[in-house]
C-alpha cells in the first residue's frame, strides 16, 4: 500500500514523459490525480489504528540509490548553473553534494536507522493535505494548462513536463512526510528543490529563467545547511528524527538542530529567504498553487514540527518564533499594498507561515496543536484562493484586484469561491482564525510578549487587506450583467471540492483535532494535554458558521415580500441616472471610478522587503552565534 | 443564563439608547443649545422604521442585518461570560460586514467611508486584541466570569493597557477627532460616510448597532474596574459613564485629523502602553 502511494506520483510522472498528445496527457493526468486522492485516503483510512513503522535497513541498496539519485540530481542542477553561468549555485550545489559523498561513505556503519520508515498520526494528516488538495490541484491544472497555452502562444506547449514535474513533487512530498531516516529526507527535500525550479522556470521566459535561479539558489543553500546539519548529527551516531529528539543537548547537536531549523526556513520562505516564493508567481498558477498550499512551504514546516521537541525556549527556538513573528508582521504589512492578486496571495502565504514557525518555534503542546491546525486550514483555504485567482486572470484578463469589481458580472461562482477563501482565511468563525485564536494562547503561555504584540498588530493588517479585497469583490455587486462564463469540467469539481472543504473542515474542526491532532501530540509528549479550544467555544464558532448560512435563508423571503423602491446613488445631485457616471463642471459627463487604498507610503514593498530581509538575517545570524556561545560559555 | 440574554438583548439597546441621547444632549450644552430630548434616539429610529424603503441596491440590506446579528451576539457572549477573544472575534465579525455594506453602496461616499471606516478598524483592533491578552495574562483565563471573582481590579495591574484602551475607543465610537468614516453631524466632506446609501430600516439598524456597540465598548472599560467587591462592581458603572463623558468632551475639544495621523498616533499609543506594561507585569 505504502509502496504504490509513493510509486503511483511516480510512475505518472514516468509515463508523462511518454505521451505527446494532449488529450492523453489529460487523461492520464485526470486518471491519477483521482486515483492519488483516493490512494492517500484509504491508506489513511486503513493505517488509521496503528503506527506503521517499517525497517529498510537490510536493503543494503537503498543508501547506494539514495546517493546515486543525490548525485543526479546535483549533476542537473550544476549542469543548469553551467549553462545559466551561475558559479554560485555550482559551489553550492557542489559543496552539498561532497558534504553528502561524504557522509554516506564515512558514517555508514555509525548510522544505522532500523526505523527507515515512521508513520504516525502526523504523516498521516500531511498525506491527506498532500494527496487529496494536490490531487484536486492537478486536475484543476488539466483545464487550466490548456487555457494558459491558448492565451500565451508564444509559450513552448510542454505541458507533459509540467505534470511530470507535479507528480514528481507530489511523490517527493509524500516521501518527506513519511521518512523518519534523515537522508531520505534530504532525498526528498531535494527532489522537491528540483522540481520547484523546473516549475517556476517552466515559461522560460527571462524573467521567470531568472527567479527559477533564485528559487533553487535558495533552497540549494538551505538544502547545503541541511547536510551540514546531517554530518553533525552522523558525528553523534544520529541519522534519523527519533533518536534525534531523544538525544541530549550537546553542542554539536544543537548546531545541526539550529541548521536544520535553517533549511526549514528556506524551504517555506521566511525571511531573510523569502525572495524566492515571490519570484515563484511567475510560474502557471497551478504550480503556484501547489507550491505555497499543500507542498513545498508545508515540507519546511513539517520538519520544524519533526524538530519541535528540540525547539522550545532554547536559542534555536526563539529565533525559530522571532523569526517567523518577523516574517507574519513583515509580510502582512507588504500585503497591504500590492495590487496585483498573486502577489498578495503571496505575500499572506509568507506572512501565515511566519505565524505557523512562529508556533512550531513555541514547541509547546499548545502551540504544536495551533500550527497543525494552521498547516491544514491554510492549505485548503490557500489553495481554493489560488485556483480562483486562476480562473479569474483567464476570465478577466488582469490579475489586478482593482479590476476585479467586475468579477460577479462575469461569473457569480468565482466571487463567491474568492469570498470563502478570503473568508477561510482572516475571519470567525472560518478555519484559520480559530488556528490562530489557539496560537494566541499559546504565545500567552509562553511569556514571549513581544511575540504577542507583533501577533495583535499582524492579526489586525491580515484582516486590513483581505476585507479590502471583499470589499472590492462586493463593490460593483448591484451592476450584476448576464454572465458569459461557463465553467468547465475540471475546474467546476476542483473549486468547488474545495469550497466545500473549507466550510466542511470548519465545521468539523473539532474532529480533525480529536482524531489527529491531539493522538500525535499525546504520542510525543507526556503531559496530559486538554485540546486548546473548549468544546463550548467549538460550539459557539460551529453555531456562528450555521447563522452565516441560515441568516441569508431567513432573510431572503422576508426581504423578497417587502420589495423595495430602488434609488440611483448619491452623487451630490449630478448622477447621469446610470449610476456609472456624473456631470462635471462644465456639463460634461464623468466616469465614477473608485480605487482601493494601498498605502505605499506607510506598507510599500520596496521599502520594507530590504528592511525585513536584513532584520531575519540578523536574527538568524544571531541566533546561529547564541547558539554556539551558549555552549562554549 | 437566561436573564444575561435577556440582559443583553433588550437592556443593552435601550442603556445604548440613552447613552446616545445624553451624548447629545451634553454636546448641545457644550456648544450653548438647548439640544433635543433624552429619547430622541428612539424617537429617530422609530421614525426611520416607518419610512418608505429605499434602497441603491439588493444586497446593502443583507450586510446592514448582519452586522447588526453579529454585534448582538458578541454581546451576548460578552454578557455570558464566555471567552473574552470569542467575543472580540465576533465583534470583528459585525465590523467587516459593517464595512462591507459601505463597499457594497458603491456611491464614493460610501465608498471612501468604508475604506476609512476599515482604516478606523486597523487603527483599535491591536489595542482590543492586546487588552484582550493582558487580561489573560494576569487573570489566567480568557473567560469573561473570572472577573467578577479577582480580588482586585485589573486596571492596578494594567493602567497603561488602560490608557491606551480609553484613547482606542474614541476611534471605535468614531468620535472625533477620529470621526473619520463617518459623522454623527453631517458636516463631513464624504457627507455621512459609510452610511450615506442608507435609508429607512437599514439606516435605523445601523443606529441599533451603534448602541450595542457603545455597550460593548463600555463594558471591555467595566472589566478593567470591577472585582469581587460589592462597591467596585457598582463604582464600576459609574466608571464607565465618566469614561464616556469624557470621550463626549474629546468629541467636542478637537478637529478631526487625517488618516496617516491616526493610525500612527493609535499604533505609537498602543505599542508604548501595551510594551510598557507587559515590561512592568514581567518585573513585578
Amino acid at each position: 500500500m505504502l509502496g504504490l502511494l509513493l510509486g503511483l506520483p511516480v510512475l505518472a510522472a514516468l509515463f508523462m514523459l511518454l505521451f505527446k498528445k494532449q488529450r492523453q496527457i489529460a487523461i492520464l493526468t485526470r486518471a491519477c490525480a483521482s486515483l492519488v486522492i483516493a490512494l492517500s485516503i484509504t491508506f489513511c483510512v486503513l493505517n488509521y489504528n496503528k503506527t506503521l513503522i517499517i525497517d529498510l535497513s537490510f536493503q543494503h541498496w537503498l543508501p547506494y540509490a539514495t546517493l546515486l539519485l543525490e548525485v543526479l540530481i546535483s549533476g542537473f542542477i550544476i549542469y543548469k548553473a553551467i549553462v545559466h553561468k551561475s558559479v554560485l549555485l555550482c559551489l553550492l550545489t557542489g559543496l552539498s553534494i561532497l558534504l553528502s559523498i561524504g557522509y554516506e561513505f564515512l558514517y555508514k556503519d555509525k548510522t544505522e536507522v532500523s526505523q527507515t520508515i515512521f508513520i504516525d498520526k502526523l504523516s498521516l494528516l500531511m498525506i491527506l493535505i498532500i494527496g487529496v488538495i494536490g490531487g484536486i490541484i492537478c486536475i484543476y491544472a488539466v483545464e487550466y494548462m490548456k487555457d494558459y497555452h491558448r492565451h500565451n502562444p508564444e509559450i513552448p506547449d510542454r505541458r507533459n513536463i509540467f505534470f511530470t514535474v507535479m507528480f514528481l513533487f507530489l511523490a517527493a512530498m509524500f516521501g518527506i512526510v513519511i521518512t523518519n531516516q534523515l537522508s531520505l529526507l534530504l532525498l526528498c527535500w531535494e527532489i522537491s528543490s528540483l522540481a520547484s525550479f523546473l516549475l517556476i522556470g517552466y515559461t522560460k521566459t527571462p524573467k521567470a529563467v531568472k527567479n527559477s535561479f533564485t528559487a533553487i539558489q535558495t533552497n540549494v543553500f538551505g538544502g547545503l545547511l541541511f547536510t551540514v546539519g546531517l554530518v553533525l548529527l552522523g558525528v553523534n551516531g544520529i541519522a534519523d528524527f527519533r533518536s534525534l529528539v531523544s538525544s541530549n543537548g550537546s553542542l554539536t547537536v544543537s548546531i545541526a538542530v539550529f541548521l536544520l531549523s535553517a533549511a526549514a526556513l528556506t524551504k517555506s520562505a521566511q525571511f531573510p529567504f523569502s525572495g524566492w516564493l515571490l519570484g515563484a508567481m511567475v510560474a502557471p498558477t497551478p504550480s503556484s498553487a501547489l507550491l505555497h498550499s499543500s507542498t513545498m512551504v508545508k515540507a519546511g514546516v513539517y520538519l520544524l514540527l519533526r524538530l519541535s521537541p528540540m525547539l522550545g525556549s532554547n536559542v534555536s527556538g526563539i529565533t525559530v518564533t522571532m523569526i517567523g513573528g518577523v516574517t507574519f508582521l513583515a509580510a502582512a504589512m507588504m500585503a497591504v499594498s500590492q495590487t496585483d492578486s498573486k502577489r498578495v496571495l503571496a505575500h499572506s502565504t509568507i506572512s501565515n507561515l511566519g505565524l505557523i514557525i512562529a508556533c512550531v518555534g513555541i514547541g509547546t503542546p499548545e502551540a504544536i496543536w495551533a500550527a497543525i491546525m494552521l498547516v491544514v486550514f491554510h492549505a485548503i483555504a490557500k489553495s481554493l484562493l489560488f485556483l480562483s485567482v486562476g480562473s479569474t486572470s483567464h476570465q478577466l484578463g488582469s490579475r489586478s484586484i482593482e479590476d476585479m469589481d467586475g468579477l460577479i458580472g462575469i461569473s457569480k461562482q468565482l466571487t463567491i469561491f474568492l469570498i470563502i477563501g478570503i473568508a477561510g482565511m482572516f475571519i470567525a468563525p472560518f478555519g484559520m482564525l480559530i488556528a490562530k485564536w489557539a496560537a494566541m494562547r499559546a504565545f500567552l503561555d509562553s511569556g514571549n510578549f513581544l511575540i504577542v504584540i507583533i501577533v495583535a498588530f499582524a492579526s489586525t493588517i491580515t484582516m486590513f487587506f483581505w476585507t479590502k479585497w471583499l470589499g472590492k469583490l462586493i463593490a460593483n455587486a448591484h451592476r450584476i450583467k448576464p454572465t458569459s462564463y461557463v465553467m468547465r469540467g475540471d475546474e467546476k469539481v476542483s473549486l468547488y471540492s474545495l469550497a466545500a472543504l473549507v466550510i466542511i473542515i470548519c465545521l468539523l474542526h473539532p474532529l480533525v483535532s480529536s482524531s489527529f491532532i491531539e493522538p500525535y501530540i499525546n504520542s510525543t509528549t507526556t503531559d496530559s494535554f486538554p485540546p486548546p479550544i473548549e468544546p463550548v467555544a467549538s460550539a459557539i464558532i460551529i453555531g456562528m458558521l450555521c447563522l452565516i448560512f441560515i441568516l441569508p435563508l431567513i432573510l431572503y423571503p422576508i426581504y423578497h415580500k417587502f420589495s423595495v423602491k430602488q434609488t440611483s446613488l448619491y452623487l451630490s445631485g449630478e448622477n447621469t441616472g446610470d449610476d456609472e457616471s456624473f456631470y462635471g463642471g462644465m456639463g460634461q459627463v464623468h466616469r465614477v471610478e473608485l480605487r482601493n487604498w494601498y498605502m505605499q507610503g506607510i506598507f510599500g514593498e520596496e521599502f520594507w522587503l530590504r528592511k525585513s530581509v536584513y532584520l531575519g538575517a540578523g536574527i538568524l545570524i544571531a541566533g546561529f552565534f547564541a547558539v554556539i556561545g551558549g555552549h562554549v560559555v | 443564563m437566561i436573564l444575561r440574554i435577556a440582559l443583553a438583548l433588550f437592556a443593552v439597546p435601550i442603556a445604548g439608547g440613552l447613552l446616545a441621547g445624553m451624548d447629545r444632549i451634553i454636546t448641545a450644552r457644550m456648544q450653548r443649545r438647548k439640544g433635543p430630548p433624552l429619547l430622541q434616539p428612539f424617537y429617530d429610529v422609530i421614525k426611520l422604521l416607518q419610512k418608505e424603503a429605499t434602497t441603491v441596491n439588493m444586497i446593502t440590506r443583507f450586510f446592514t442585518t448582519f452586522s447588526l446579528c453579529f454585534t448582538i451576539l458578541a454581546v451576548v457572549l460578552l454578557f455570558t461570560g464566555q471567552d473574552l477573544l470569542l467575543c472580540i472575534f465576533a465583534f470583528t465579525l459585525a465590523c467587516v460586514f459593517f464595512v462591507i455594506m459601505g463597499y457594497s453602496g458603491y456611491s464614493p461616499y460610501s465608498f471612501i467611508g468604508a475604506e476609512r471606516e476599515l482604516i478606523q478598524i486597523m487603527c483599535y483592533e491591536p489595542m482590543i486584541l492586546i487588552a484582550a491578552f493582558a487580561f489573560y495574562e494576569v487573570s489566567g483565563s480568557f473567560h469573561v466570569e473570572v472577573v467578577w471573582k479577582l480580588d482586585q481590579p485589573l486596571i492596578t495591574r494594567l493602567p497603561l493597557i488602560f490608557l491606551g484602551l480609553m484613547f482606542i475607543l474614541t476611534i471605535k465610537l468614531r468620535k472625533s477627532p477620529f470621526d473619520l468614516s463617518m459623522s454623527h453631524h453631517g458636516h463631513q466632506e464624504i457627507v455621512k460616510g459609510i452610511t450615506t446609501e442608507l435609508t429607512g430600516v437599514c439606516l435605523a439598524m445601523v443606529e441599533i448597532t451603534h448602541w450595542f456597540e457603545i455597550i460593548f465598548s463600555l463594558a471591555l472599560v467595566y472589566i478593567f474596574f470591577v472585582s469581587s467587591a460589592a462597591y467596585m462592581q457598582v463604582l464600576a458603572v459609574f466608571i464607565c459613564l465618566a469614561v464616556y463623558f469624557l470621550e463626549i468632551v474629546i468629541d467636542n475639544v478637537f478637529a478631526r485629523v487625517k488618516w496617516k495621523n491616526a493610525l500612527k498616533i493609535s499604533w505609537i499609543v498602543t505599542g508604548v502602553a501595551s510594551l510598557a506594561n507587559f515590561v512592568i507585569l514581567g518585573l513585578l
